[in-house]
């Protein structure tokens, strides 16, 4: 397995742990990748702020 | 990402333009550049590595990036005139192909000396399209997502280098590089952003329920404002109902007043009546009284006439019924004369001593005389005219007192007995004069909770304008709490993520790196059991005799560290989330031949391409005879026999 795939199977174990949105940590993931390299200089707290939004599962909004 | 074709133009010692296809195939991972020292290795090394990042390895960097732009550029060219160094990388990444060309325009200069530079050029096509960036940032995020420029350092590396991941406890940087080519860089970034996020979003939270808070007291505020007004209302309806009875009384007392005073107008007009009545009683009894004057007189004068005719026509020629009426009437036994004055009996015993002095002697001609005399006083037309106007007068006033009774009667009438009632009005004008005076106090009283409601609403309507539609705010807390919720959930998760990642991968790479270690390249696997790396990525040696130390205190050989961290490198790379070719400079090194030799056979395995930049003396033909089979090309750089000052590139 590589290590893109174990990364993704980790983090959906982790979604299902805390009956969060399938793909959400994926999501979260993505865009930190897109700016990983950034260190300090990167900014998508509002990326991550409108996945966040997402993230609970209908049923856990209550 | 796997390098197609690199192209050099007066680039260092590559004097006009040069191509090196690099293009790898799945079972030929493997590009062999062969060249002596001092030839231009490095050099194409560092065009990769300038032409992806535009700037030279760290170990390669000077201390004026100008410089070494500069340096860039061909000896032999700048020397000769103003020219460009041109470098393109042509690789493929993700199924697209992708140009990079950096070019630097330089002007002449002397031998020895560093050119000018004019410009600086980046060009980029991206499946043939060229590619525009606003600004160099943008660029350097375009191709850190291809190869991140920390990561690289796994990917384009010098042989003899990579013992620094043995020789001292990982650094930072180098840590982060490592979690970086892993991928769990991500997630310790994301949880470092989730832990603000939450952070923001409990600030943002408690924002919203400080705002509940105050618009509470707000509220609160509001209602008893709110209350303060309907006591004001309820104030003002209790005036105004005390206005109304009030009102009441004054119309009460009004309509009282107008009917007292009617009456009272009548009483008065009555009294006058009365009084008139009195006094034309009084001066009828004057007149009356006067006209018994009179009626003396007037007796006498009235008797006169018929006395001188008796005394002319002799008391024998007197009819006797005259006689008998004079006799009577000077006889008459009476209290009262005939002009009905009383005849006291002072006046009777005078009356009747002068009447017997003369009335033996000769009456007729004493009455007679009396008249006379009489006459002689009061002309006999006066007293006619006095007898007149006294009958007039008495007439007159009897006519007025006759209507003075008739309208008292009419009063009495109308009004009965009533009696004055002035006392009464005074008694309603009074209550009316309170009642309008509380009245008007009332009025005043309302008329200024009447401001003050007016004030106070206005208020009421800033304070209720100020306030959130309340639902709306809970949807937002409601919100806002979720929000918070799946930030704290998502942070978690990571946390449980990059535990579950690091352990998982750390043991991947620790597996790898061991089997590459103990079963490809150690020259002595019977004394090692494999390599440990700790959570922080530091290598450790275990040995067969039990013992498990870092690296840099057993303090291996210079070869064997060297061989340690290739294993960690190759397992690195074997694990990688990221896609790059392997460029290795000076892969041997210091190597033994038995750890060349392992070395060598295990560069196929280590990535999909290799490039390996080595001089005769690292690898022989017969070191790679081994290996020849994995090989897609084999260039040979050597220096230019017409310009030793330049180097040329031919394939094998």
């Amino acid at each position: 397995m590589s290590s893109e795939q174990h990364i993704k199977k980790v983090l959906r174990t982790a979604e299902a742990k805390f009956n969060l949105r399938e793909g959400v940590l994926t999501e979260i993931y993505n865009a930190e990748a897109r700016v990983v390299h950034k260190g300090k200089r990167r900014n998508i707290r509002v990326d991550l702020r409108n996945i966040l939004i997402t993230a609970l599962k209908e049923d856990d909004k209550k | 990402m796997k390098i197609k074709q690199l192209i050099l133009q007066n680039f260092r010692p590559f004097y006009g333009r040069h191509t090196l296809t690099l293009t790898t195939t799945e079972d030929k991972p493997l590009v062999l550049i062969k060249a002596n020292n001092d030839v231009g290795k490095t050099s194409v090394f560092m065009a990769i590595y300038f032409c992806l990042y535009g700037r030279l390895p760290l170990a390669y960097r000077g201390t004026n990036p100008r410089e070494d732009l500069a340096r860039h550029a061909n000896r032999t060219a700048r020397v000769k005139g103003n020219g460009r160094t041109f470098v393109k990388l042509i690789f493929e990444h993700k199924g697209k192909i992708y140009d990079i060309i950096r070019s630097i325009d330089f002007r002449k200069a002397e031998l020895g000396e560093l050119p000018e530079i004019e410009s600086e050029g980046l060009d980029v096509y991206e499946g043939g399209e060229p590619q525009h960036f606003k600004d160099i940032e943008e660029y350097n995020d375009y191709i850190e997502a291809i190869l991140p420029e920390d990561a690289s350092q796994f990917f384009l590396f010098d042989g003899e280098d990579i013992q620094k991941y043995t020789q001292h406890p990982p650094t930072e940087d180098v840590r982060h590089a490592i979690e970086m080519v892993l991928g769990i860089r991500e997630l310790l970034n994301a949880r470092e952003d989730l832990e603000v996020i939450e952070q923001e979003l409990g600030r943002d939270l408690n924002n919203f329920l400080a705002k509940v808070a105050q618009r509470s007291t707000e509220a609160k505020a509001v209602q008893e404002l709110g209350n303060e007004i309907d006591k004001l209302r309820e104030e003002n309806r209790q005036l105004e109902k005390k206005m109304e009875e009030l009102q009441e009384v004054i119309k009460s007392c009004d309509r009282e007043l107008m009917k007292d005073m009617a009456i009272q107008e009548k009483v008065n007009e009555r009294a006058i009546k009365e009084q008139e009545k009195a006094r034309a009683r009084d001066e009828i009894a004057a007149i009356k009284e006067e006209k018994r004057d009179f009626n003396r007189h007037i007796g006498v004068l009235l008797v006169n006439p018929l006395l001188e005719k008796l005394s002319e026509m002799g008391v024998s020629q007197v009819p006797d019924w005259k006689r008998t009426a004079i006799s009577a009437l000077l006889s008459w036994e009476s209290d009262t004369c005939i002009c009905e004055r009383e005849i006291t009996p002072e006046i009777r015993a005078r009356f009747e001593e002068l009447l017997d002095k003369k009335f033996e002697e000769r009456p007729v001609e004493f009455l007679g005389e009396r008249a006379v005399q009489l006459l002689l006083r009061t002309e006999g037309k006066a007293l006619e005219r006095r007898f007149y106007e006294l009958e007039s007068r008495k007439a007159g006033l009897e006519t007025g007192l006759a209507a003075c009774e008739d309208e008292i009667e009419k009063l009495n009438k109308e009004i009965g007995e009533q009696k004055d009632l002035s006392f009464d009005i005074r008694a309603k004008e009074t209550t009316r004069k309170n009642a309008a005076d509380d009245f008007e106090t009332y009025r005043r009283k309302r008329d200024e909770n009447n401001g003050i409601i007016t004030e106070k609403n206005a208020s009421l309507e800033r304070m209720r304008n100020k306030l959130v539609d309340e639902e709306q705010m809970n949807k937002d807390i409601k919100l806002k709490s979720q929000h918070l919720q799946s930030c704290k959930d998502c942070k978690s998760a990571i946390n449980v993520a990059i535990e579950s990642l690091v352990d998982e991968t750390r043991k991947e790479v620790q597996q790898l790196a061991s089997d590459i270690f103990v079963n490809c390249l150690t020259n002595n696997p019977k004394l090692y059991r494999g390599i440990e790396i700790t959570d922080n990525f530091e290598l450790k040696i275990k040995t067969v005799a039990g013992t498990t130390l870092p690296v840099w205190i057993q303090a291996p050989s210079a070869g064997q560290s060297q061989i340690i961290a290739t294993s960690f490198i190759a397992a690195l790379n074997r694990y990688t989330a990221r896609e790059a070719p392997v460029v290795i400079d000076t892969p041997i090194g210091r190597l033994d031949p038995v750890h060349k030799n392992n070395l060598i056979k295990y560069y196929p395995k280590i990535g999909p391409q290799i490039v390996i930049l080595y001089q005769p003396n690292e690898l022989t033909d017969t070191d790679i005879e081994p290996i020849g089979k994995y090989v897609s090309s084999e260039w040979h750089m050597t220096r230019d026999p017409a310009n030793p000052d330049a180097t040329i590139i031919s394939k094998e």
